[in-house]
Parts: structure tokens; sequence; C-alpha cells
């Protein structure tokens, strides 16, 4: 068994209508949401007798409003037309629960699973087992709904649950979290009951007795007396003992006064505190929109599967062609930057190899080089290449004739002779005997004048009176 | 195809698109690294080969000289030395040849003249260095000749560039 597939979220709008229909009453209330927080307007709030040409307006305003797509309209599923009940899985599994949640529904249901419209809005793991909210409506049921909006020449967006809206409603407008609470729609052709504790939903349940029977009838007093205090008990059971019982009450009963009394008198060995909401009448009306503007994490909306709202679908639709067209324009911009990017930074590598290889050809002289020993290859050549040139490069050499004219020029008198002179690269050396130290000297002097590092060694020959010397004089410069 | 199913279709073709999209994106990032460490070392590569490449053209300017020489090989030294000075008696003595860059071979020659005026020894090596290139005056030696005091002897190495045929 599946549920049906949940139906697409809302638009994010900021108007929500919220209609309270039933076959004696009809409330409309449109709820604009701001800053500031949710704003409520009564459009109407009248017995369907009395509606006539007043309910014109309103619904003119919703039918512009929700075909220009400005604002969504939702209604409720009553609690008569469908179930809502907690069901208890025995294991701490929530997948596996999700697995046996139908199974336990369908053997608690009136009615065969297969037929209705079901989910589960919450779920809770607790004590070990997993808890869940069952919710479920024939799908007859749900047509006739609809066909009851189209009666008002409507489709709307959303179709609640009537209990989950009033509980919801009435925890964001009261302090639910301490005590026993009863909430009690008091309708004309109906009543709903919705008990809730410690801020939990325990159930809700409805009667076809409303104010209409309420005021005509002793005995429907006394039967709902009865089926108010019996569904109570039973919920109060679950709950301690001594606590605080709050009942609120709400709906358009509340407002014939004399009725009111009789039903909370009803309720006396309630021991309650009673309270009525300041707008009673639309609260059924403020809920649903509220819910519709908000859009809870329990959320419920009956309008799933084959019953999702056109509009509701189409938005879903939209919402989704534009996540896949925002993921496609995604996709195809990463893509063209990365691949743009690698396929710049392939060329650049590939001009660079170019560049490498032509460097390398024109420096060994090979026709192919090996990738990776381009500088290997080249330092090999180059170091070839410098053996090869050195005799060009001598040959382009600075002359060293000038420099031996400086050796000739000192030695050109008989003060000084030379009895060898000899150059090898950029030495000179010179071997001979002089009349004096000082002449030799001023030799070696003149050469380093001149960017040689001179060095004599002089040796007296005492029988020719002359001094030997021996000169080595090596380039600096 | 109904419309449900194309789109639906869409939707898993853009989210497979979108996820190669992101993966290869991250295939990118991570290679980042390594890309540009490698480029880093071609630019190395590069700027050592061009380094060299420029000390290369620098040796082949220094050819240039050398291949604008009209003749192959380096004038005769026994010549030059009997045009220069005739009557010298001079002897040339080949030492060795080596091959040099590619279509040139380096000769080497010993000079010998055994009695030459001192002073024409200056202008001996004078004619010779004027020779340059493709000769040049590697070693040189002057001695005083033994037999008679203004004569000397000359021993030279000389060197010259013959280009190859």
């Amino acid at each position: 068994m599946n549920q049906p597939d949940a139906p697409a979220p809302l638009p994010p709008l900021r108007t929500a209508y919220g209609m309270d229909v039933s076959a004696q009453y009809v409330a409309i209330v449109r709820s604009q949401q701001s800053r500031a927080g949710i704003h409520h307007e009564t459009l109407l709030a009248e017995s369907t007798q009395d509606t006539g040409r007043t309910v014109q307006q309103p619904l003119a305003a919703i039918r512009s409003d929700t075909t220009l797509g400005l604002a969504s309209v939702s209604m409720a599923m009553p609690v008569l037309q469908s179930s809502i009940r907690w069901l208890t899985a025995p294991f701490p599994s929530l997948n596996k629960a999700r697995k046996v949640l139908p199974s336990l529904l369908d053997i608690q249901l009136p009615f065969p699973i297969e037929k209705c419209i079901y989910g589960f809005p919450a779920l809770e793991r607790r004590d070990g087992k997993v808890h869940a909210l069952a919710i479920a409506a024939p799908r007859e049921a749900v047509e006739q709904r609809l066909q009851e909006a189209q009666d008002w020449k409507l489709d709307p967006h959303r179709l609640d649950h009537e209990g989950l809206a009033l509980w919801d409603q009435y925890q964001r407008e009261q302090n639910t979290q301490a005590g026993f609470h009863v909430l009690i729609y008091l309708g004309i052709d109906r009543t709903v009951w919705v008990a809730g504790q410690a801020g939990r939903l325990l159930g809700a349940w409805s009667s076809r007795i409303g104010t209409e029977r309420l005021r005509a009838a002793d005995e429907s007093l006394q039967e709902w007396g009865n089926r108010s205090l019996r569904a109570t008990a039973l919920q109060q059971s679950h709950g301690q003992a001594g606590e605080q019982t709050t009942v609120h009450w709400c709906g358009p009963g509340c407002a014939e006064e004399p009725v009111r009394e009789r039903v909370q008198a009803a309720l006396a060995p309630l021991n309650a505190e009673h309270r009525t909401d300041r707008e009673a009448a639309t609260f059924l009306a403020r809920a649903l929109s509220t819910r519709a503007l908000q859009q809870p994490d329990d959320g419920w909306d009956f309008r799933r599967g084959p019953y999702v709202q056109a509009q509701s679908a189409a938005f879903g639709v939209k919402a989704q062609q534009k996540i896949a067209a925002i993921a496609l324009v995604t996709a195809v911009l990463l893509l063209a930057l990365n691949g743009g990017f690698r396929i710049w930074l392939d060329r650049q590598e590939a001009a660079l190899d170019q560049r490498i290889r032509e460097k390398a050809l024109a420096l060994t002289g090979l026709p192919r080089v090996e990738p990776g020993q381009e500088v290997l290859l080249a330092e090999r050549a180059l170091a070839e290449q410098a053996e090869q040139i050195e005799p060009f490069l001598r040959a382009l050499g600075p002359s060293r004739t000038a420099h031996w004219q400086l050796l000739l020029t000192h030695g050109a008198v008989d003060t000084l002779t030379y009895d060898s002179i000899g150059f090898d690269g950029d030495t000179l050396r010179a071997e001979g005997t002089a009349q004096s130290r000082d002449l030799v000297e001023q030799l070696e002097a003149a050469l380093q004048a001149e960017g040689w590092d001179a060095t004599v060694q002089l040796q007296d020959a005492a029988d020719l009176e002359r001094v030997h010397f021996r000169l080595t004089a090596r380039r600096t410069t | 195809m109904s419309t449900a199913n194309s789109q639906r279709l869409f939707l898993l073709m853009a989210t497979i698109a979108l996820v190669v999209a992101v993966v290869f994106s991250a295939v990118q990032l991570r290679q980042a690294g390594q890309r540009r460490a490698s480029i880093e070392r071609k630019l190395d590569t590069l700027s050592r080969l061009e380094i060299m490449r420029e000390q290369q053209v620098a040796w082949q300017s220094a050819l240039r000289p050398f291949e604008q020489l009209e003749a192959d090989r380096p004038p005769e030294l026994a010549r030059l030395l009997r045009e220069h000075y005739p009557g010298l008696r001079a002897e040339v003595q080949r030492l060795e040849q080596v091959a040099a860059w590619p279509g040139w071979q380096v000769e080497q020659y010993r000079l010998r003249i055994e009695s030459l005026p001192a002073e024409t020894v200056g202008t001996v090596l004078h004619m010779l260095e004027s020779q340059r290139p493709p000769w040049k005056l590697l070693e040189g030696q002057v001695r005083a000749s033994a037999q008679q005091t203004d004569q000397v002897r000359l021993n030279l190495v000389v060197e010259g560039l013959r280009r190859d045929p």
C-alpha cells in the first residue's frame, strides 16, 4: 500500500483565504502575512440562509486573487467525514514503522484503505516505539467536498483536516503546554471536539449535533453531553490525575449564548475552566488561512495524488522546472568554466612544451629530444660546444704583443738584458740580468700598473756585479 | 511520454548534469595544484634553455669573423715569414690538428727561428698577431743566442682555424 504522493507546497504567497463552509454556515477570512505578522480580515461569517448576495463579493475577490495567482484558498475536510487517530508501531525504527503503519491503519478504519486518501503527518519516537498520527478520508468524501467547493465556483488549493487545523490554531493563540485541553467547535449543524495535552493533539471527533438541534430538543443536548463526556474521559485517561482541564469554545454556535450556556453546563462533570474565543465565529476559517500561509511541518492536505489542485500542481511543476533549469544552467556554466579553463591550460602547456622542444632542438642540433630530457641534453651539447668554441674565443682574445713591447722597452738598454722571455696564455715570464735591483723593481712596478700581478726573484751575481732576476707576471684584468 | 514523465526526465537529466559538473569541478580543483607545479617546472626548464640558447647565440656570433674570411685555410706561416722577412730561416712544425666547432678544425704549429736580430722580435710577433683571425699566438719564448749577442732564438706556438671545404 502506498500513500498518495504528497502535494507540492503552495506557492510562497502572502495572502490566503480560509473558508469554513458547511450546509448551514459560511465564514470567509482573508489573512495577509507581513513582517509585523499575520493580519486577519473577516469577509463573511453568516448562516447560509442569510448569505445570498453578501457572499458574492468575497467569492469574487477570492476567484480574482486566485486566478491571478495572488492568493490561495483553503477549506477543511470535516472530522465527520474523515478519521484521525494515533497508531503505535512496537519498534523504534522510523523506516520500519513507515512500512507497517498503513497496515495498522487499515485494520482500524471502517473503510478499505485502498479507497482512502491517507497519510501520517506526525511521527514520534518514544518509549522504544513509534507513534504516528494517522489521517484518512474516503476518496468519495474528498470528491464530494471538492464538488461542494465547485458549487461555490471555487477550486481550493488546500483541503486541510478540520481537527488538525482547529488544534493548530488553538496552539498558536493559547498556551497548551500545561494541563488537559478540549477545544469545542460549536457549529450550527455539527460539533467538533479536539483534545490535547501538554501541547500534543490526542484526538478529534465530531457529531452532527449543532446549535440547530441543540436549540430544539433536550434529547440532543443529552446525547451531546454524553458524547462529550465519554470522549473527553477517554482522552483524559491518558493524562495525569488531577490535571487542570480547559475547555475552549469556538465556532458560530458560540454567538447563541443560551445554547452555549446549556452545553457548557452539560460539561460540568469535567470541572473545567471554560473560555470562549474572542472571534469564535471565524476560528476555523482563520485556522485554515493561517496554515496555508505558515505551511507547518505537520501540515496536511487531502488534495494529493489524483486530487492535487491544478494551480498547485502547475506551481509544483514550475518549481521543479525552475530547479531543473537552474541546475542545468549551473551545470553548463560549471562545465563551460572548468572545461574552458582546462582547455586554456592545456593550450598553455602545449605552447610551453613546443617552445621547450624548439629551444632544445636548436641547442642540441638533434632531430628529436625526448620530453623531460631537454635540459640534460642541452647541457651536454653546450658543454661540448664550449670546448669547440674555445679556439675561436682565444683567437678573438686580446693581443699580448703590447705587453711584450713593455718588456722589450725596458730591455732595450744594456742596463737590463733578457736571457729569455716567454708568454703562455695570460702569463709572462722573463729571466735575465740587470745593473741594479731598482731597474728590475721599476719593471715590476710598470707591469703592475698595467694590470699584471708581477713577482720578481732577485739574486746577486757577484762576478758580473749585476743582479739576476726571474720575473713572473699573471694577467689580473 | 506523458508530461509528468517528461518533467521527471528533465529533472533527472539536470540533476545528473549538475552532479557531473560538480564532480568535474572537484577533480579540476584537485588537479589544480599539480597543473600549477607542472607549469612552473616547464617555465623553469624554458628559462634555463633560454639562458643556454643565449650563450649559444653569443658563441655563434664569435664565429662570424671567421665565417667572413675568404679563404678556408689560414695563410701558410712559412710563406708569411718569407714575404715579410726574406732570407729569414724558420722551421715550421705541425703539432696537432683537432676538430673544433662543426665545420672547423684547429691546427697548432711550432715556429722556430734559430737566429733573429733582437730588434726584429717585436715586429715578427706583431706581424704574426696581425694575422688574427685565423692565426693566434699561443706561446712564445725568446732566448738570447749563445753565439751572437744581438741575435735571439725565437720559439713560438701558433694556432690557426681552418674551415672544412
